[in-house]
C-alpha cells in the first residue's frame, strides 16, 4: 500500500481521531443535535451563535435514527510517512469497463493500470443501463473481487455511474461487503434515470433523485452496507445540474451526497487534430439545451484549465455553497472509457444488448487518436487524507473533505493548517477551526514540489499558489444562487526556482466573522482574468479551447476548504 | 411578415431543428428575408419549439380583420389554415399559433404562441435561418459576417473582444441568438488565432460511444 508517497517528512501530528473531527457534521444543520457527539454539539452552538444555522434548521430528513460513523480504521502498518497526520491516498472515483455501453476494458485492465500509475484506491463505475441493472451490476462483482485479490495495494470499490433522475451523471459507491451488489442493484433498478426513464428535468424526476439518496442513507443506517456515498460527475457539462438540485441532493442526504467533480475526466479530448480527438477538454463542448438551467452562462459549458466552471470560477457556484457553510467537496477523475492512443479495441462478436458486456478487448493494430481519456492515475488524482489504508478510512477522508486534487502530478503533496497565531493545533482540509471573535489566525502551508516525473515523463513545475478566501454568510434564500460575492483571491505566492518546497504563512489577522480558505496552484503556463473579473481573480485559469487544449501544459491543483468560525 | 409558432414537444434542440428543416423543405420553402428560430419552452416539461416568419399567403391564411376576429381556424382537410399545415406535416401532436389563432393540444398551442411572441418581439430565439445565412460559409472576417448577414453583433466568450478583421471559421454552422432586439453571434477562440461560433456542429453526446 502507499507506493508513490515520496513526501519524506511527517509533521509530528498524531493521526486525528475520525470520530472527533467531523466538521461536516458540525456544519450540517440537517443532522439533529441528538446524533452529534457532545463536542460537535458545542461546535454547532458556535455556528448558531454566528448566525449560520437557523433555529429551525435542525429538523432532519434523517429522523431520529443514528447514522453510524464509518467503522474505526484499522491500524496502519504500511510505515508510509504521513503528512499532517494522515496518509494521503491517491484515487479516482470514475472509471468504466466492458460493462458500460461505451466501455472497452476489463476490470483488471483498469486496476492494473491504476496501480501502476500510483493509485491507492479506485471506484469501478459502469453506466446505469437496463442491461447493467439486469446483468452487469451482478457480473462485474467477481471481476472486482478477483482484482482485489490480485492487486493487493490498490483498494477497488464497486460503484455505479448513476444517471441522476432529471440531471447529469454521478458516482455512487459502497463499502465492500456481502450486500454491495444487492444494494447497488436495487438502487439502480429503482432510481436510475435511464432504467426508470426519468431523465427529463421535471419536479417528479428531481424528487426521484432525492429518494435515491435517501435509499442509500437508509441502507447505511440499516447496516445493509457499511458506508455509501455520491459525487456528482461533470456537473456543468450540459448545464443540467441546476444549483437548486445540487443543494437539494446535499441537504437531503448530507452524509451521502458529498460533492462533485472539480475536474472532469476525458482530459485528452481537447488535443488537436490530427493527432488528437480535437474536441473539448473534458468532452465539454455543449451548448444550452432543453434541460439546461437557464441561469448558466455559455462560459459554464467549457472547462477552465481542465476544471469544471463551477469549481474554476472564484466566487462561483462552488464558493456559493462554501459561503453558506455547506460542506461540498471536489474531486478529479479520469472517467476512463478508452485511452488516448491505445491500440485495444472491443472483442469481436460482442453483443452488449443481450450479454450486458463487451467481449474482452483485443489488439486492434492501430493507434486510436480519437480516444479522449487517460488511464486512472495517469493524469488526474484525488488525494484523500486517510487515517489508514482501508476502504473505511478512504471513505471517511472523502466525507471529511480531507482532499486535494491535481493534474499531471503538479505537486508531490501539500500540508495546509489553519491555527491561532498564538499557537496550538491546526485544522487541515475540510476542517473547521473555532476561535473567539478577534482571535488572530494564520494559514500555514507547505507544498512539496514535484521531484519525480509525471506520466508524460517530465517533472511538473509549480509556478504560483493562490489563497482564496470568502466570508461565510449563511443560508441563501434563492436555492439557485451561483455566486459568492465576498470570495476572491487574497494572496498569491510565487515559487522560487531550485527549491523543493514552498512554505508560506498567510496571516488572516484578527478574524471578526466566519470565513473559509482554499488553495489553488498552477504551472503558470496559461491564465486569464476570472469570470467575475480581475479584482476577484487576476490570473485564474483560461477557458479551454475546443480542438486546441494540450492538458500537459496547463496544470492546476485545488484543495478543499478550511473554515474558521468565530464565536 | 407575421410569425408562426410551432411546438411538437421536441425533447432536444436538435430534434426541433430537424423538424424546422421539414417545415421549410416540405411546406414553406425559401424566402430571403425569413427568420426561423428554435426556442426552449420552460415549465414542468422543458422542451424545444420553433418560430418562423411567414406571409399569410404562404399558409393560405387570412390576416384577421381585427384582433381576436373569429373564423380563421379551419378543420383538417380544409384548403388552408393551421389545420391544413398540421395535416401536411403529419405530426399527431402538434401545436401551432399564428396571430390570434391556435391549433392543437392546448399545452403545445401555448408553447407555439410563446415562441411566436418571442420572435415577433425579437427578444429570444436561436436563429437557424436568417437573411444572409447562406453566405456564412468557410472562414470570414468579423466585418464580413456583419456585412453579409442579419447578425448585428459578435461577442467573444472566453477571450478578448473581437476586432473587425478577426477571422471566424464558420464551420458552415452559424446559430446566432436574439438578445433584446439584436441578433448576436457568440464566438470563441478556436486555436491558431481564429474564432469560431461557440456552438459546435456536432457536440459530444452525453454518453458517447468513444470506442
Amino acid at each position: 500500500m502507499g507506493h508513490h508517497h515520496p513526501h519524506g517528512h511527517g509533521h509530528g501530528h498524531h493521526s486525528h481521531d475520525e470520530a472527533s473531527i467531523e466538521p461536516s457534521q458540525v456544519l450540517d444543520s440537517e443532522i439533529p443535535d441528538s446524533e452529534l457527539a457532545p463536542a460537535d454539539v458545542s461546535r454547532r452552538s458556535l455556528l448558531r451563535g454566528a448566525g449560520l444555522l437557523g433555529a429551525g434548521a435542525a429538523a432532519s430528513v434523517l429522523g431520529s435514527a443514528t447514522t453510524p460513523a464509518p467503522a474505526a480504521a484499522a491500524p496502519d502498518t504500511s510505515g508510509v510517512a504521513r503528512k499532517g497526520g494522515y496518509l494521503w491516498l491517491a484515487g479516482d472515483h470514475h472509471i468504466h469497463t466492458q460493462y458500460s455501453p461505451d466501455g472497452v476494458y476489463r476490470v483488471i485492465d483498469q486496476v492494473r493500470h491504476a496501480n501502476a500509475y500510483g493509485l491507492d484506491w479506485m471506484v469501478i463505475t459502469d453506466h446505469g443501463t437496463v442491461q447493467h441493472a439486469k446483468i452487469g451490476v451482478e457480473k462485474v462483482n467477481p471481476d472486482i473481487r478477483n482484482a482485489r485479490d490480485e492487486i493487493r495495494d490498490t483498494l477497488v470499490f464497486q460503484g455505479l455511474e448513476w444517471n441522476i433522475p432529471g440531471a447529469e451523471h454521478g458516482t455512487v459507491f459502497v463499502h465492500p461487503g456481502k450486500n454491495e451488489v444487492g444494494v447497488l442493484r436495487q438502487f439502480e433498478n429503482d432510481y436510475d434515470g435511464t432504467v426508470k426513464n426519468a431523465k427529463e428535468g421535471t419536479p417528479a424526476n428531481e424528487a426521484l433523485a432525492i429518494a435515491g439518496l435517501n435509499f442509500l442513507a437508509d441502507a447505511v443506517r440499516r447496516k445493509q452496507v457499511e458506508d455509501a456515498m455520491f459525487f456528482a460527475n461533470h456537473p456543468a457539462r450540459q448545464g443540467i445540474d441546476s444549483p437548486h438540485e445540487i443543494r437539494g441532493w446535499r441537504d437531503a442526504a448530507p452524509r451521502i451526497a458529498l460533492g462533485f467533480e472539480g475536474a472532469p475526466g476525458h482530459q485528452a479530448a481537447g488535443l488537436p487534430k490530427p493527432l488528437g480527438p480535437g474536441s473539448g477538454r473534458g468532452s465539454y463542448n455543449a451548448s444550452p439545451g432543453t434541460q439546461s438551467f437557464p441561469g448558466y452562462p455559455l462560459e459554464s459549458y467549457r472547462t477552465w484549465g481542465g476544471f469544471d466552471w463551477m469549481t474554476a470560477t472564484v466566487g462561483g457556484l462552488w464558493d456559493s455553497l462554501l459561503a453558506e457553510g455547506k460542506p461540498w467537496w471536489i474531486t478529479a477523475n479520469s472517467d476512463c472509457h478508452s485511452v488516448y492512443a491505445d491500440t485495444a479495441t472491443r472483442g469481436p462478436g460482442s453483443d452488449f444488448n443481450n450479454n450486458g458486456f463487451y467481449n474482452d478487448p483485443v489488439y486492434g493494430g492501430a493507434i486510436n487518436t480519437g480516444n479522449n481519456d487517460y488511464w486512472p492515475g495517469f493524469y488526474s488524482r484525488t488525494n484523500v487524507g486517510s487515517s489508514a489504508a482501508t476502504y473505511a478510512a478512504v471513505m471517511a477522508g472523502l466525507r471529511a473533505g480531507r482532499v486535494w486534487v491535481d493534474h499531471g502530478r503538479l505537486i508531490n503533496g501539500i500540508d495546509a493548517q489553519v491555527r491561532p497565531s498564538s499557537g496550538g493545533p491546526g485544522v487541515t482540509l475540510g476542517g473547521v477551526l473555532q476561535v473567539k471573535r478577534g482571535t488572530k489566525v494564520q494559514l500555514d502551508v507547505t507544498v512539496d514540489l514535484a521531484t519525480t516525473p509525471n506520466w508524460a515523463q517530465f517533472v511538473a513545475k509549480l509556478a504560483r499558489v493562490d489563497v482564496i478566501q470568502g466570508d461565510v454568510t449563511g443560508s441563501v434564500k434563492d436555492r439557485d444562487t451561483l455566486t459568492a460575492p465576498n470570495t476572491k483571491v487574497v494572496k498569491s505566492y510565487e515559487v522560487t526556482a531550485g527549491k523543493t518546497s514552498l512554505r508560506f504563512t498567510y496571516d488572516l489577522g484578527a478574524v471578526d466573522g466566519p470565513v473559509y480558505l482554499r488553495l489553488r496552484g498552477t504551472d503558470g503556463n496559461r491564465s486569464a482574468a476570472g469570470y467575475h473579473g480581475a479584482d476577484v481573480d487576476p490570473h485564474g485559469p483560461g477557458m479551454d479551447v475546443v480542438g486546441d487544449a494540450d492538458p500537459w501544459i496547463d496544470l492546476w491543483f485545488y484543495t478543499n476548504p478550511i473554515w474558521v468560525l468565530t464565536q | 411578415m407575421t410569425v408562426l409558432g410551432i411546438d411538437a414537444g421536441s425533447t432536444t434542440v436538435r430534434a426541433a431543428e430537424h423538424l424546422l428543416q421539414r417545415v421549410l423543405g416540405e411546406v414553406l420553402g425559401a424566402a430571403p428575408e425569413r427568420f426561423a428560430c428554435t426556442h426552449v419552452v420552460r415549465g414542468d416539461h422543458p422542451h424545444a419549439a420553433l418560430s418562423v416568419t411567414v406571409d399569410a399567403a404562404e399558409l393560405g391564411l387570412v390576416e384577421p380583420v381585427a384582433p381576436g376576429a373569429p373564423g380563421e381556424l379551419r378543420e383538417p382537410g380544409a384548403d388552408g389554415g393551421l389545420a391544413a399545415l398540421s395535416n401536411r406535416l403529419g405530426i399527431a401532436e402538434l401545436g401551432l399559433a399564428w396571430q390570434h389563432e391556435r391549433y392543437g393540444p392546448p399545452s403545445l398551442a401555448a408553447g407555439a404562441a410563446f415562441t411566436a411572441g418571442e420572435l415577433a418581439a425579437r427578444s429570444t430565439g436561436r436563429a437557424v435561418v436568417f437573411p444572409g445565412v447562406d453566405a456564412l460559409v468557410g472562414t470570414l472576417t468579423v466585418r464580413e459576417v456583419l456585412a453579409r448577414s442579419a447578425v448585428d453583433e459578435i461577442v467573444v466568450v472566453g477571450g478578448p473582444p473581437a476586432t473587425l478583421d478577426d477571422a471566424v471559421d464558420t464551420r458552415d454552422f452559424v446559430r446566432p441568438e436574439w438578445r433584446d432586439g439584436r441578433l448576436v453571434l457568440a464566438v470563441t477562440p478556436a486555436g491558431g488565432g481564429v474564432l469560431a461560433p461557440f456552438e459546435v456542429p456536432n457536440p459530444t453526446a452525453c454518453c458517447a460511444d468513444h470506442a
